[in-house]
């Protein structure tokens, strides 16, 4: 799962909100493998008036029903300006390991 | 007569010089390959941001097969993972170019 943190969270706070997000995988059934933080990073075009926000992707194994559920939790939190639950088909080389995180949705 | 058999000559010879020309502007070199069919262990992966920008115009629009050469099942893929990448805005949808 792909997600981008808004750039108005102070720098101490972001690590709470990323760990905050990780709970809410493992409270929908989702079990972290991976959670790469790429940090701070230009947008290509600007997202709610913003230019820049913070990347974290989360890769994790989780039953059919957890994206959707997921889904619907991550878009109550005004913290994320967006996200996308994808099934992943690459893993960093840091693991090497193959995983498989539900069905494919963009939204 | 003679002047005409030369005239042909000389326009074929001109059209000759215009295909080498225009051979040389080919963006991704004369002879055209795919990349990913030739690199199988390259993943086509959204995340990988220099590789999806090789594979957009200045415009920001995705190359066609027929431009890049890379084969149909890599063109999808590549596609699709254009498209995700411009979800989370690593690369844009378009680009503006001022005159």
């Amino acid at each position: 799962m792909a997600t981008i943190f808004s750039a108005d969270i102070a720098d101490s706070d972001i690590r709470n909100h990323v760990a905050d997000v990780e709970k809410l995988v493992a409270t929908h059934g989702g079990e972290i493998v991976l959670t790469d933080v790429w940090g701070m990073r230009d947008f290509a075009y600007p997202i709610k008036k913003k230019k820049s926000g913070y990347y974290v992707f989360y890769y994790f194994d989780a039953p059919r029903e957890t994206p959707h559920k997921l889904r619907d939790a991550i878009r109550l939190r005004e913290d994320v300006i967006r996200h996308m639950i994808l099934v992943n088909e690459y893993m960093p080389e840091r693991k090497g390991k193959e995983v498989q995180s539900g069905t494919t949705t963009e939204g | 007569m003679n002047t005409c058999r030369n005239a042909k000559a000389r326009r074929c010879k001109v059209a000759q010089q215009r295909k080498v020309s225009k051979r040389r502007f080919h963006r991704f070199g004369k002879k055209r390959f795919c990349y990913f069919c030739d690199n199988p262990q390259v993943p086509i992966d959204y995340k990988n941001v220099e590789l999806m920008k090789k594979y957009l115009s200045d415009r920001g629009k995705i190359v066609a097969k027929r431009i890049s050469g890379t084969c149909n099942k890599h063109q999808r893929r590549i596609a699709k993972e254009i498209k995700r990448a411009r979800f989370i805005a690593l690369v844009p949808f378009t680009v503006e170019i001022y005159r």
